[in-house]
């Protein structure tokens, strides 16, 4: 028997996201679950449906909508005061056949699949190794919904492949509660799905660069992503090593990329071919020292934890110990995990915490591990109160910048956390963090201290301005990761982080959507970062707006 | 010998029994095990906590003991090379056995023994070939 989607309704006085920032008012969380009983491509037009229905009461109410994803940001960027959406439900997935292809594309429609809204990191990697492909690129764990992930610009450490939207070929939206309101978006210069797909799922075919690119890290501001295309690759093993190498050899790589010298610097480390070049690194950092470690450095000179994984032809299920066991124990995967059990031990006494950290670096080097891109950035374990601040820097700068940050954190700190370097290829997404050429993420993951408990410490607030002001006292460019945390109040950030970008992106939008649906789709995080308005001035291209 | 003297010759004794009979026992059966199917993905629910459940839907009972064995049983089955992640079985099982669940066990010499299930299932997949 067919049943069709349904939404529950809880309501609500405060919010927070999955590792405890906030509360944040708020006043009702729908929850929209899929029917039953009708073929995949029906039960997902059906929860479109489903979705225009909750648009048009909002419209009706006055109430605006945000899907909150899967709470895993950090920042209030999927907060919305009024009504916030859980989509987990909504994961259905699907293959592209050769008639869904666009006649102009070149692409192999066996690397391409369309996934819904709701579908975890995790049960889209374990789908496409089940049909021998993966993900192009991850986040450092596998709970991000994917609608979440792509529209905050969730990325990983791979230099030469992008984040994890930058493998995105296409968007079905829901910009409103009419028909008309359901589009397919993607680029005019790479035509990827045929018109007849977009008839399958109901919607009105878009294809202009501009919007997509700017639709592409939407913020949530774009429409209720309900669907996307993805273009896989091929599974692949990675092998990761982790080595203590000098901190001069490991500046140098970062600021220059150039891992030729690589080879000769004896680290025992399995090349896949001729070039040295990983597909992930990645630096870790301790921004305390010691006398004691001062005076070893001396002796020995300073050195930094680094993280190379690169890719090999993947051998099989069962022909390698799989990762996850040495991933459990926190080898430094995820540093707040080593900081929870710190803190734990320490009853969560921070001064304690951060004495600790001064004396000591981190773990020594590890196991070597291998395994898939699911495998290797699988289920996180800290479950509880952290924060992560995340600066985007241009390759070149990464070394300078961090230095900075270092400085701020032993002046105005010290907070538990320490830094920690990514590189990530730029994307052509109008508003996406990752905009350099190659960006360099300067990172700080810690726990959230208890402000009333620990006085002297300076505030979580004031040391994220602290860190910003720095950056721009020195005037470095930079931008910051829209789903971590930043004093998103900073006046004027998102121009200073964009400049022209930012009205191009906001008249996309405004083509995109009428005025009464833009108001819908803003929330307190855009109206902080002054996203939520209308372009000024109002010189909008030819709208698309049915 | 007169009757206290008679206790603290015997008290070490006493001990020794209850040692034996009340608390290595409770020592031993106060634990719980908790099994995770490393690739599944678990279903999802709105709470947050500090603790590995956070995010995930649980359902919590209490079971006589010779109802546990169905419930590894059921999880042995999709934790096997044929396993899919396709919505049927368990994502986590947790068997614990509180000091409340030993006593009672060892007052009615062993007729009641129950304990404490904690079970996050898979979440449904929706997936076309």
């Amino acid at each position: 028997m067919h049943t069709k989607a349904r939404t529950s309704s809880k309501l609500v006085d405060k919010w927070y996201t999955f590792h405890f920032n906030g509360p944040y008012p708020s006043e009702e969380i729908l929850e929209t679950f899929h029917g039953s009983g009708a073929p995949l491509l029906d039960l997902y037009k059906d929860a479109a449906s489903e979705i225009q229905r909750l648009l048009q009461e909002c419209l009706d109410q006055k109430k605006g909508f945000r899907a909150q994803g899967n709470i895993w940001s950090l920042s209030h960027i999927a907060h919305h005061p009024q009504r916030m959406q859980r989509n987990y439900d909504l994961n259905i997935k699907m293959s592209i056949t050769p008639a869904d292809m666009h006649t102009v594309s070149t692409l192999d429609h066996q690397e391409l699949f369309f996934f819904e809204c709701g579908n975890m990191i995790k049960e889209i990697t374990n789908y496409l190794e089940e049909r021998g492909m993966s993900l192009q690129t991850s986040g450092a764990s596998n709970q991000q919904s994917i609608a979440g992930a792509i529209s905050t610009g969730v990325h990983g450490s791979a230099l030469r492949t992008g984040a994890i939207h930058d493998s995105v070929l296409g968007l079905n939206l829901i910009v409103g509660p009419r028909p008309e309101d359901i589009v397919y978006i993607e680029r005019s210069s790479q035509p990827v799905l045929s018109d007849s797909f977009a008839q399958k799922i109901k919607a009105r075919v878009i294809r202009d660069d501009d919007l997509f690119h700017a639709a592409l890290v939407g913020l949530g501001a774009f429409g209720f992503i309900h669907g996307l295309v993805i273009k896989a690759e091929p599974v692949y093993l990675i092998k990761r090593y982790v080595r203590n190498i000098m901190a001069e050899d490991a500046r140098a790589l970062s600021t220059t990329l150039d891992f030729s010298k690589l080879p000769g610097m004896g680290l025992d480390i399995e090349f896949p071919g001729d070039d040295p070049t990983p597909y992930h690194y990645k630096v870790f950092i301790n921004p305390y020292k010691t006398k004691k470690d001062l005076r070893k450095e001396r002796k020995e000179g300073e050195k930094y934890l680094v993280e190379f994984m690169y890719k090999h032809p993947y051998p099989g299920r069962g022909t390698y110990p799989r990762p996850m066991k040495y991933i459990g124990k926190g080898l430094h995967h995820c540093l707040v995990v080593w900081f929870e059990k710190i803190a734990a031990e320490y009853n969560y006494d921070i001064p304690k915490l951060i004495k600790l950290l001064q004396g000591e670096l981190f773990p020594t080097e590890g196991e070597d591990t291998q395994g898939t891109l699911g495998e290797i950035f699988w289920d996180a374990e800290y479950q509880g109160k952290a924060f992560a601040i995340s600066f985007g820097v241009d390759h070149r700068d990464s070394v300078n910048v961090l230095d900075l940050l270092i400085e701020v954190a032993n002046e105005k700190g010290p907070v538990p956390g320490a830094f920690a370097l990514r590189f990530v290829k730029g994307s052509s997404a109008a508003l996406a963090f990752t905009k350099y050429p190659v960006t360099c993420i300067v990172e700080m993951d810690g726990l959230q201290w208890d402000e009333e408990v620990n006085p002297k410490m300076i505030k979580l607030q004031d040391f994220l301005r602290e860190m910003m002001q720095k950056l721009l006292d020195a005037g470095i460019d930079f931008t910051m990761h829209w789903a971590k945390n930043a004093d998103w109040k900073f006046p004027g950030l998102s121009e200073r982080m964009f400049g022209d970008k930012v009205t191009f992106w906001k008249k996309q939008r405004y083509r995109l959507l009428r005025p009464e649906m833009a108001e819908v789709f803003s929330n307190p995080f855009l109206d902080d970062t002054q996203l939520s308005g209308p372009p000024v001035p109002s010189t909008s291209p030819k709208d698309v707006i049915a | 010998m007169q009757a206290h003297l008679l206790f603290y010759r015997v008290r070490p004794l006493l001990v020794a029994i209850l040692i034996t009979f009340l608390i290595l026992p409770s020592l031993q059966s106060c634990y719980s095990i908790r099994i995770r199917y490393a690739d599944a993905v678990a279903e999802q629910s709105d709470s947050t906590s500090n603790d590995f459940y956070s995010g995930k839907k649980v359902r919590v009972f209490k079971k006589n003991v010779k109802a546990i064995p169905a419930v590894f049983n059921d999880f042995e089955i999709i934790d096997t090379a044929q396993a899919s992640t396709r919505g049927n079985g368990y994502y986590s099982v947790e068997y614990r056995v509180s000091l409340g669940m030993v006593l009672l066990n060892i007052i009615t010499f062993g007729a009641v023994k129950k304990a404490n299930i904690k079970v996050v299932s898979i979440k449904k997949e929706r997936a076309s070939n």
